[in-house]
């Protein structure tokens, strides 16, 4: 699925960019790591920052539930397939 | 931390000693009442101030500082004086569970500012409150009382548990709720935007930087000389494009404490090139409140460890 592929590129670069990451490139994150503590080494208030980031560009809504988002936010893979089902940036 | 060996031995014990104490007194406290608590408070403090060799000595060099930089006048630096900030913080301690066993009314509360926060709260955004470990942080309880907001209070996940113990011994129907911060961990963060989006107000300390994270502290000149605080406090706003309301209680005489509520930001959008400047120019601008009310209530401060030195067990 190239589109889901693309996805994924593109909230790499989302990712890097938003949070001034200064020694990582986006094709240095895989992804399937984890992006939190032990993958990218990122804490709550990046994630928070990420959030906001794709909540804006894509039009989805992380809701309250905070076991759900901690699934969502385990890596760019799952925060990519979430994105995918729920944006509402564009049609179809 | 120039001797990272000492800091975490003392005050882990100290913790340690502190939990039993407060499950001692808050037993006292549910079948005596608050006077006989209040007497006893001397030999606890004494115990401490006796004990705690490195808060003793944070307090001194604290005070010499006030002295230093809001005069002579205002506070000693001595022994004595070094007795009488542990003794305030045991007080203080009392009044706290005072607010948590809901005796409101053993406090006489003066707010200071309360128009312009509830203008903002009538907005229906949530806001965040920045308190700092000086005098009542509870006091808020109160406010948030008569308006019918919920105060949701973050705090770091060790002293959380040992505050959720005690809270749930003196107040089991606590209407506050505690969102734990680890800092490793993104659920934290959810929730306060959850409660943010409710239009709920979640209140953080700014005044002190916990171990954890990725090493996020800006340093921000305070009583005369750079001092680390924490950029978390004053980031998630930002992130979040949230007012701030700064919130601190000061205590004046046994039973009225003053309430200085000040709308520090409202919430604007603030883009990410301005970020840096916009934090820095924030983190300094509470200093300089924090720094003005230390100035009028300078045995309220309760940062028992080398302030300007380095970070906090908790």
């Amino acid at each position: 699925m190239p589109e889901l592929v693309e996805l994924q590129q593109e909230l790499k670069k989302l990712i890097v960019e938003s949070l001034g990451l200064e020694d990582v490139r986006p094709e240095d994150i895989r992804t399937s790591d984890p992006l939190f503590v032990e993958g990218l080494g990122l804490d709550s208030i990046d994630a928070l920052e990420i959030s906001m980031v794709v909540e804006e560009r894509y039009g989805v809504a992380f809701g309250e539930d905070p076991d759900r988002n901690r699934e969502i936010f385990q890596s760019v893979e799952t925060l990519a397939a979430f994105v995918a089902e729920n944006r509402t940036d564009r049609t179809g | 931390m120039s001797e990272g060996g000492e800091r975490p031995v003392w005050t882990t014990r100290a913790e340690r000693g502190s939990l039993f104490a407060i499950r001692l007194v808050v037993g006292i406290y549910k079948i005596f009442g608050p006077r006989v608590v209040g007497i006893l408070l001397y030999p606890i403090a004494a115990y401490f101030w006796l004990v705690a060799g490195p808060a003793r000595r944070a307090s001194q060099a604290y005070l010499e500082r006030v002295r230093a930089f809001h005069g002579e006048d205002t506070v000693g630096s001595g022994r004595l004086w070094t007795f009488r900030h542990v003794h305030r913080f045991s007080e203080f301690i009392l009044d706290r569970m005072c607010f948590w066993t809901g005796r409101y009314e053993s406090f006489d509360v003066v707010v200071h500012g309360e128009e312009e926060v509830r203008a903002l709260l009538a907005e229906g955004r949530g806001a965040m409150v920045l308190g700092a470990h000086l005098g009542s942080f509870d006091v808020l309880r109160v406010m948030a009382r008569e308006e019918g907001v919920r105060v949701n209070v973050v705090m770091f996940t060790a002293n959380a548990e040992r505050i959720r113990h005690m809270l749930e011994a003196l107040d089991p129907e606590s209407s506050m709720r505690v969102i734990e911060v680890d800092p490793t961990s993104v659920r934290a963060a959810f929730e306060i935007k959850a409660c943010v989006d409710r239009g709920e107000m979640v209140a953080l300390l700014g005044d002190r930087v916990l171990p954890g994270g990725r090493g996020r502290v800006a340093h921000a000149s305070f009583l005369g000389a750079p001092a680390p605080f924490p950029e978390g406090p004053f980031l998630i706003p930002i992130l979040l494009r949230l007012p701030v309301v700064l919130g601190l209680a000061i205590k004046e005489g046994r039973r009225r404490y003053h309430l200085h509520l000040e709308v520090l930001s409202r919430g604007e959008r603030v883009p990410p090139s301005e970020r840096e400047t916009v934090l820095r120019k924030r983190i300094e601008d509470f200093a300089g409140r924090l720094e003005h009310f230390v100035g009028v209530a300078p045995l309220q401060w309760f940062n028992f460890y080398d302030f300007w030195g380095g970070e906090a067990d908790g």
